[in-house]
């Protein structure tokens, strides 16, 4: 994820880049502390190639309430919901995706050369009808792009009406195909006509089985018309056994298998020196850039064998699907959107924002508090300054619960980050308590005026937000042990990052070329990213959520106070800003 | 209209006119027939974003120009951001034989990042679009997107809800997440893509 | 929920003082048939010569600070465009043909555009560059300096080249975009106000 730094991405624990899968099964089976001590010991690389496979961030994961765990586009299941076109956004049914060749088969098309919608426009008619504007039925049309000023007139395609294009479309091409059988040896030779041999292999073999088919249904009148009857009547009466019997049958009436051009038959001749020849002569008469690249030969099966950049043909939109995704421990939809295809809603969301603490970060001391570096106001809007290295910065680190209980938080951190470039990290206060979300309504009116004080660290917070520092506050130092700030919801903390040097000291003795190699940053080597590990503590009524359905034991076992203690543990790297060069 | 309001009677005050309604306009913002345009309370419209709500669709009799009820050429929703030196300006075709311009319709929650340029015929709700973006004329936004900066949507392209594209021109390369215009709210998150912006609104000043 | 708008006018506008023309008024050489909006904005000593059926939108702004500007019969240039340049010190005048349709926040600082032209949103031409006949340059992209333009190029997606064959080979087509701008322009005498008197 490109995002800018401050941001948090989260590790879903069936990564196998950290062990804590072990962790959170072992809260299921009464916890192995061996294995808790491992995970602590091993840091999770941000830097690790491998590690943007397991990073997310927080609105991209979901939460199985079942099975207690976080899910991720690697351990959640998708299935297909609906097809749609993205261009007219009309559903196609199932039954039609696959005749379609998963395309839009109404009037969409895409541009070959840079991939955007055509539209159809209209020509000017001749002047005699220019002026009469009834009659648009006969008009002449193309398809043109707004955008790279490609239109079907390149490939010499007119539309008589502005409808049923793919209709009108595929006529044109047959016609093509007969103005130029001098084209046909190349084209048949590269498999231009693959597309029409396969149609036409498709309408013979229907016609081949229709014929088969009919052919043993003589009797369809009779009760001998189906296989099962007939086998049930012949081991009565004996003789033949039936697949002896099937075999006779189908003896005297064998599929035929296509025998013609017309069939669908394409017969590849080994000797293709003309044909080669013819191709190549071709292919001199074309500037490098008139060939078309592999993204445009492969947009749609009619341009596999384009030689040259006009003979592209329209492609027809690919259509897009909508998902429903299931955890694949327990088959639970996690994410069911409404079938309604304009707008996107759900009827299923099992965000994992919902059940997992969240984590912020900011720089203590900002003069500013620009929360979300996608909300860039102003196109002169600093970005973030570079982190100096070897200064020290403090950081403050804002743990929001989501859930309805009081979590106990731990967080772990190894003392200088992974990676090329490691910077040392100081989490003042590791061990903290975070009180219980409130009603969904407490938060939405909290959020709509701006006294978000429900309790005095709310105000302190709110105030400490705003001002950067309070009075009482300026002369404040962050101590070892002690929480900064808390709210409702929300406790923060103080982080002390030291940022290391991108490049080590010069040295005296002189270094191999490999050395060097090694020493050359690679991209994104220079954010400093810091893997926090952080495990959530809580005493939950054992199925808060079934027993509003499952009736009154339930409700009667989460009065007597029956709790459970439970615990989510994960690796959450913080993007704090890039390093400075030098 | 062309009377130029002296710039220095106000100006020590604060940057933004609220309206009844909450909408907060720059002082400093260029607005073009403002009575073709509709903001639909709590949007924010800021300094250098230009406006053209002078381009409407004249209606087809024009008796003498003077006497036309109120036309909409852009219809901005409620808690939506023009950010700055973004441009606004209904899109345009032929229509029977005629130059026409057709109204602008955004929707709630839109962020639209500034110097962005914009000529879409329908923006959706919770839309967020990045710096330096061109939406061609006739573009449609649905709701939920997230178009990365530097993006040339393309005319009449449909960008389908939930869809982050980017490039020149636009691509689909992703879906937003199920999270997404999620988990805002929270102290020092007051507002995410996506998401509510009316705190976002209210930090404008 | 309805976002119905307040009785009220929603918006109350305040302007920037609309930029009065500099002490040094450009000779101004324009046509009485042209558009130049209130606050376009012609700027610089070197002559402007706007021919008939031209456009210029409000906040355009056309420089003769370096150079000679001169545009073609039917052209439109819309707001925020710059057309010339005002820094640097070696001449640099532009030539803007027939038709051509320079767009919201284009900057051209090339010598010329020829007829049918479009120069989309926000795109560059840098000095000296020559864009020719029926070309387009769209969206963000850029022509280099002191690059030129065949007929019917089409810059496009990063930086891309193509020939618009479609417009090459079929006058009709042509005729099809010649015909929408002067429509536009038609258009737009009905909803910009002309304010040319102030540059003559």
């Amino acid at each position: 994820m490109a995002a800018a730094p401050p941001y948090a991405l989260y590790v879903c624990p069936c990564s196998s880049l950290s062990s804590t899968t072990l962790a959170v099964h072992a809260k299921r089976a009464s916890a192995a502390p061996a294995d808790a001590q491992a995970d602590e010991d091993s840091t999770f690389n941000s830097h690790d190639p491998r590690a943007n496979y397991a990073l997310y961030p927080l609105d991209h994961l979901l939460f199985c309430n079942e099975c207690d765990c976080i899910r991720c586009p690697r351990c959640y299941t998708e299935e297909i919901l609906n097809w749609y076109c993205p261009s007219c956004m009309f559903e196609v049914p199932s039954s039609q995706v696959k005749n379609d060749g998963n395309r839009c088969a109404r009037n969409c098309y895409d541009c070959p050369i840079c991939t955007s919608a055509l539209t159809v426009a209209a020509l000017p008619r001749p002047s005699e009808t220019h002026l009469n504007p009834n009659e648009t039925e006969q008009g002449r049309y193309i398809l043109q792009c707004g955008y790279c000023e490609w239109s079907s007139l390149d490939q010499t395609i007119e539309f008589s009406k502005p409808t049923k294009i793919t209709e009108q479309l595929a006529k044109k091409r047959k016609e093509q195909r007969r103005r130029k059988p001098e084209d046909k040896a190349v084209s048949t030779a590269h498999g231009a006509d693959q597309v029409d041999g396969y149609e036409n292999l498709m309408a013979f073999y229907k016609e081949q089985l229709a014929e088969s088919g009919d052919a043993s249904n003589t009797y369809s009148s009779s009760p001998y018309s189906s296989p099962a009857n007939l086998a049930k009547i012949m081991s009565l009466y004996g003789g033949l056994s039936v697949n002896a019997l099937k075999k006779a049958r189908e003896k005297p009436q064998p599929m035929r298998e296509a025998r013609t051009d017309k069939e669908g038959l394409q017969v590849h001749s080994l000797d293709s020196s003309a044909v080669d020849e013819e191709t190549v002569r071709r292919l001199q008469a074309v500037d490098w850039q008139d060939t078309p690249t592999h993204e445009q030969r492969f947009s749609g099966p009619l341009n596999h064998q384009a030689i040259q950049t006009n003979e592209l043909w329209p492609v027809a939109t690919p259509l897009r699907i909508r998902k429903g995704k299931r955890c694949s421990v327990c088959r639970q939809f996690l994410s069911r959107p409404e079938p309604k295809i304009p707008n996107l809603r759900y009827k299923i969301r099992l965000l994992a924002s919902n059940y997992v603490p969240r984590l912020l970060l900011r720089p203590l001391n900002a003069s500013s508090t620009t929360p979300n570096p996608a909300f860039r106001l102003r196109p002169n809007e600093a970005e973030m300054s570079p982190l100096q290295p070897n200064i020290m910065q403090q950081y403050l680190l804002t743990v929001r619960n989501p859930i309805f209980e009081t979590v106990k938080i731990t967080l772990a951190t190894s003392s200088s980050t992974p990676g090329k470039v490691s910077s040392r990290v100081t989490i003042l206060c590791p061990s903290f308590t975070v009180g219980p979300a409130g009603d969904v309504w407490d938060e939405a009116l909290s959020s709509s005026t701006t006294s978000v004080a429900t309790d005095d660290g709310g105000r302190q917070a709110a105030m400490a937000s705003l001002t950067g520092k309070s009075t009482d506050e300026a002369d404040r130092q962050p101590e070892a042990g002690k929480i900064w700030t808390r709210s409702r919801n929300s406790t923060s903390i103080i982080l002390e990052v030291v940022p290391g040097a991108l490049k080590p000291p010069p040295s005296i003795v002189p270094k191999s070329d490999d050395e060097m190699l090694a020493e050359e940053l690679t991209e994104d080597k220079d954010v400093l990213e810091i893997p926090i590990f952080v495990r959530a503590q809580w005493d939950a009524v054992e199925d808060t959520d079934a027993s509003a359905s499952a009736g009154r034991k339930h409700e009667r076992r989460a009065a007597e106070g029956e709790k459970v203690r439970k615990e989510l543990a994960y690796w959450c790297v913080i993007g704090v800003g890039h390093i400075a060069d030098g | 209209m062309s009377r130029p309001t002296p710039a220095t009677r106000r100006s020590a005050k604060s940057e933004y006119i609220e309206t009844d309604t909450g909408n907060k306009i720059s002082r400093r913002s260029i607005i073009e027939g403002k009575q073709n345009i509709m903001l639909g309370g709590k949007s924010v419209v800021m300094a250098g974003a230009m406006l053209r709500g002078d381009l409407v669709r004249k209606p087809e009799k024009m008796a003498d120009g003077e006497k036309e009820g109120p036309v909409t050429a852009i219809h901005v929703g409620r808690a939506s951001i023009i950010s700055t030196n973004c441009t606004i300006r209904p899109p345009h075709r032929i229509s029977r034989g005629r130059m026409v311009f057709y109204p602008m319709r955004i929707g709630d929650n839109v962020f639209i990042g500034p110097g962005t340029y914009v000529s879409s015929a329908v923006i959706s709700s919770n839309v967020h679009i990045g710096t330096n973006c061109v939406l061609s004329a006739f573009s449609v936004i649905r709701d939920n997107c997230k178009i990365l900066p530097n993006t040339v949507v393309p005319s009449h392209m449909t960008i389908p809800p939930g869809s982050v594209v980017g490039g020149r021109p636009a691509r689909i390369t992703g879906e937003v997440g199920e999270g997404w215009g999620q988990g805002g709210g929270g102290e020092g998150e007051e507002y995410v893509e996506g998401g509510d912006l009316r705190a976002l609104v209210r930090s404008i000043r | 929920m309805t976002s119905k708008p307040s009785p009220a006018p929603t918006t109350r506008e305040k302007r920037t003082p609309a930029e009065q023309p500099p002490v040094a008024k450009p000779p101004c050489d324009i046509h009485a048939s042209a558009i130049i909006a209130e606050k376009a904005q012609i700027t610089g000593t070197h002559p402007v010569e706007i021919a008939e059926d031209v456009v210029v939108h409000p906040y355009a702004k056309i420089r003769a600070e370096n150079g000679s500007v001169s545009i073609g019969k039917g052209s439109m240039i819309w707001e925020r465009a710059v057309v010339g340049c005002a820094e640097g010190s070696y001449a640099c005048s532009v030539e803007i043909g027939m038709d051509v349709s320079i767009e919201t926040g284009a900057i051209i600082e090339g010598a010329a555009i020829g007829d049918g032209t479009i120069v989309d949103v926000n795109a560059v031409v840098e000095r000296g560059a020559v864009v020719g006949k029926w070309c387009r340059v769209a969206a963000l992209e850029r022509v280099k300096a002191g690059e030129k333009l065949e007929d019917f190029t089409v810059v496009f997606g990063d930086g891309r080249r193509r020939t618009d064959e479609t417009i090459r080979n079929h006058e009709d087509v042509r005729e099809a975009r010649r015909d929408a701008q002067v429509k536009t322009v038609a258009v737009m005498r009905g909803l910009v106000a002309d304010a040319k008197g102030k540059w003559l």
